[in-house]
């Protein structure tokens, strides 16, 4: 697909905006991780299964519609719904923009691919690191920078770092790995109403 | 019948088959709409679905007596629901191949499923029906069982 820099620039930005979205990294068996991470990864797959682009998105939404809410053992149903609600945001974005329905479905490849990049991306600076805050957070800053800057949204770095910071795993957080809340490996106190948030 | 037609028929459908319990929405019957989704692949799913009908007899749910008004009326609405869906089914799966049949009753189980996760909010499924590109969205918003703070707003409405 050819796809010009300020089309490539909108679908790296908001493939970040849906990466915070993701259950937050966890640890595990000195990995970090996020729960749920096949939901995310099978999502492209829905997209090629039908030979018709318009009928492929259709097909596309069903299964996330149908697939992200579903009860499993790492993720509450409501806690996939506001990646869900954004990424329909996304899709009726692409749907209205009087683009054809391959252009949308080949945009819709990148951004899920892209947003699953981030998240394994983040995960393994998280991990190569050892959950060490100001190391993660100046390996993710640099990662950023150069990305961000190659497809021109340079001046988008610093709210880009925001949002990936608020989606790190933070020490006391409720959806930080039990190695992480019970370490507190990023030196956080943990807040009266977290405290009340695990029980 | 195109893609998008069917998909249309299996979002209404799936509407139709709702009912309000409390403050959860849920297919009337589970064990029906599997039925349907086995019988796609046969080329007889329409007696089998008609012998399946005529044979439905729901339990009283919650524990409830079979002698209580507000069971039978639950019975009631379940028998009517089995009556109606069974026929709308049969009514697409005539016109559709069998693959496309297949794929038919996928959608409507899939449907029923969103419907009850999103726990009937017609604002979020609009917005999935949207992103789906279904032709008439209103169609079938307007067949979901109105939820109780929906039908409190109404009746302020009213005065």
């Amino acid at each position: 697909m050819q796809m010009n820099a300020e089309e490539l620039r909108e679908i790296v930005i908001k493939s970040y905006k849906l990466t915070v979205l993701m259950p937050k990294p966890s640890k595990k068996e000195g990995k970090y991780a996020i729960e749920s991470r096949s939901k995310f990864k099978s999502l492209p797959e829905a997209l090629r299964q039908m030979e018709d682009a318009s009928a492929s998105i259709t097909h596309f939404v069903k299964s996330a519609a149908y697939f992200l809410p579903r009860k499993d053992a790492g993720t509450r149903p409501d806690q996939m719904l506001p990646f869900m609600d954004r990424l329909l945001e996304y899709v009726n974005e692409l749907n209205g923009s009087g683009v054809d329905a391959e252009k949308v479905r080949e945009k819709l490849q990148y951004l899920i691919g892209y947003a699953n990049w981030n998240a394994d991306a983040i995960c393994a600076v998280l991990t190569a690191n050892g959950g060490d805050k100001a190391k993660s957070e100046g390996t993710i800053r640099n990662m950023l920078e150069a990305e961000l800057k190659v497809v021109g949204a340079g001046d988008e770095v610093e709210k880009v770092f925001e949002l990936v910071k608020g989606w790190l795993p933070y020490a006391g957080d409720v959806h930080a790995g039990a190695e992480g809340r019970d370490r507190g490996q990023w030196g956080q106190a943990r807040t009266g109403q977290q405290q009340r948030r695990r029980y | 019948m195109d893609m998008s037609d069917m998909n249309q028929k299996a979002w209404e459908i799936a509407a139709m088959a709702m009912i309000r319990k409390g403050r959860v929405i849920e297919s009337y019957s589970t064990g029906q709409v599997r039925f349907f989704f086995e019988q796609a692949r046969f080329s007889r799913f329409k007696s089998a679905i008609k012998t399946q009908q005529s044979q439905y007899s729901p339990q009283p749910s919650d524990g409830r007596s079979g002698n209580d008004p507000r069971a039978i009326a639950d019975m009631r609405q379940r028998v009517e629901k089995n009556k109606k869906v069974g026929e709308e089914v049969i009514s697409v799966m005539e016109v559709l191949p069998a693959r496309e049949r297949m794929r038919f009753v996928q959608y409507l189980l899939w449907n029923i499923k969103i419907i009850e996760q999103l726990g009937g909010n017609k604002e979020r499924i609009g917005k999935v029906l949207s992103a789906e590109l279904v032709r008439d969205p209103e169609a079938v918003l307007e067949k979901l069982p109105e939820m109780q703070n929906q039908q409190r707003d109404r009746r302020y409405r009213r005065g």
